[in-house]
């Protein structure tokens, strides 16, 4: 099945293709997309875990959004560069690993989203976030920081 | 240049770091951490320079920098180890230099915002127009670091540019 | 409560097999050739397959020594999107093709691969006329 994925028009073109435009812009886009969604999840932890205390965690709201189009780019990206190598990345563990660490975080990040909109919607700016709110933050960025990690080391193991 | 580079692969620390193969993933991976802190603390201070955000005062945007030059410090050690392990792959790769010049014009940039445009949107508060300078330094801050960004990871694939 | 606790027993289960995955690397374990940069290696036979693709390029030749025993060789490059402009194409390199190469041997013990290698006819010579025997740039990690 996955020696059949690789053999696809698509998939051998994004494999072979010695153009530019083709596997290097494909991994790079990838790697603009985590840089906006660690980024931007980075932003909101932060904030529920007490930084930045003068802006209104609702406020931050937008970024939420902005989360879920760079995590369309990368699913589309992670899906193209999976099919180039299919047979490979299906027997490797640590992409397995990469992807539950991603499912985790983005149900952190709703989670996350929903606690901002009913806990803190009206609080003033400096008052403290939920002890929920803090735990998800924690959380949040420990399981990005293993995404990219995992991520990683799919070049090496 | 190829006797410095000659001289670098030399010493003790560039082989270090080749032989202890641990240590190159290692700091790929802060690097890639990093990369996204800076994209999001500053990026969320750009956009709040450009006129979105608006809810949020300025001042208040800007308070998560530390953690950006705290990903900053770990891209540019993380980085110096590349350099110091395997020099030759940068020294002769267009896509590196190119690199080099998106730091600094994001560096110069940061500099332009210190010095001048920073004493006029300190005070602003939600709901608050930015002026034009501060809405261009928030275009250039984002392009340069985007920039910073995609050279570095097409250096695997421009090298022979040269 | 619920919540917290499934947040809490999570972040533990997930945190365990982050620290699971770093361990095979700090232990040098890898799928992945690493390749031992103090040594070299070098050997001449014929092509019997050329990977051109991305992010790396295989170069597989066979040797044969004065006993007739045959080893395969296994030479990693870049990217084709990068070999491409060494001035090679999926077609440079055909199955039959007679080379010597020269490089760095692989760590993994019993393998025979290298990279960072210099890419000659056997005689020497460019295996493009006038073109280039090694990447500009190696595969970095």
């Amino acid at each position: 099945m996955m020696a059949w994925i690789e053999s696809t028009g698509l998939a051998t073109w994004v494999r072979e293709s010695p153009s530019l435009w083709a596997y290097p812009t494909i991994l790079t886009l990838h790697t603009v997309g985590l840089g906006i969604v660690v980024g931007a999840s980075a932003v909101v932890d932060f904030r529920l875990l007490g930084f930045a205390r003068r802006v209104k965690p609702i406020d931050l709201s937008p970024l939420f959004g902005l989360m879920v189009w760079a995590f369309l780019l990368n699913a589309t990206t992670g899906v193209l560069l999976f099919i180039a190598d299919a047979t490979t990345k299906s027997r490797q563990p640590v992409f397995y690993v990469k992807l539950s660490l991603i499912f985790v975080a983005l149900w952190c990040t709703f989670a996350t989203r929903r606690i901002i909109r009913e806990e803190t919607p009206d609080a003033s700016p400096a008052s403290a976030s939920s002890p929920n709110g803090a735990r998800l933050a924690v959380v949040s960025l420990l399981l990005w920081a293993g995404a990219i990690t995992a991520g990683r080391l799919m070049a090496y193991m | 240049m190829d006797a410095f580079i000659a001289w670098l692969q030399a010493t003790r620390l560039s082989q270090a770091i080749v032989y202890y193969t641990w240590i190159w993933p290692a700091c790929e991976t802060l690097h890639f951490i990093g990369l996204a802190l800076v994209i999001g603390i500053v990026g969320f201070f750009d956009l709040r320079l450009i006129g979105f955000f608006r809810r949020v005062s300025v001042s208040a945007a800007r308070e998560l920098m530390p953690f950006a030059i705290g990903g900053f410090a770990l891209n540019l050690s993380s980085g110096l180890v590349f350099l110091i392990g395997h020099p030759e792959q940068y020294a002769h790769n267009i896509a590196w230099w190119y690199k080099v010049g998106s730091l600094a014009l994001a560096g110069l940039n940061a500099a332009i915002f210190e010095t001048w445009v920073d004493a006029k949107t300190i005070h602003l508060g939600p709901g608050d127009e930015t002026p034009a300078s501060a809405k261009a330094i928030g275009i250039v801050s984002i392009l340069a670091w985007f920039s910073v960004l995609v050279w570095g990871r097409m250096l695997p694939f421009v090298g022979n540019a040269f | 409560m619920n919540l917290r606790r499934w947040i809490e027993v999570g972040s533990v289960a997930v945190i365990g097999m982050v620290g699971l995955t770093a361990v095979p690397a700090i232990a040098h374990h890898s799928a992945a050739p690493f390749y031992d940069a103090t040594k070299k290696v070098s050997a001449q036979g014929s092509v019997t397959r050329f990977l051109f693709k991305n992010p790396h390029s295989f170069l597989y030749f066979e040797s044969s020594d004065d006993k007739g025993q045959k080893t395969e060789w296994q030479i990693e490059l870049g990217p084709a999107a990068s070999l491409t402009r060494t001035g090679w194409t999926p077609e440079t390199l055909k199955p039959g093709t007679a080379i010597k190469a020269e490089g760095q041997p692989s760590r993994a013990e019993g393998s025979h691969g290298m990279c960072c290698a210099k890419i000659t006819k056997p005689d020497g010579s460019p295996i493009v006329a006038g073109g280039r025997v090694t990447e500009e740039q190696q595969p970095p990690r």
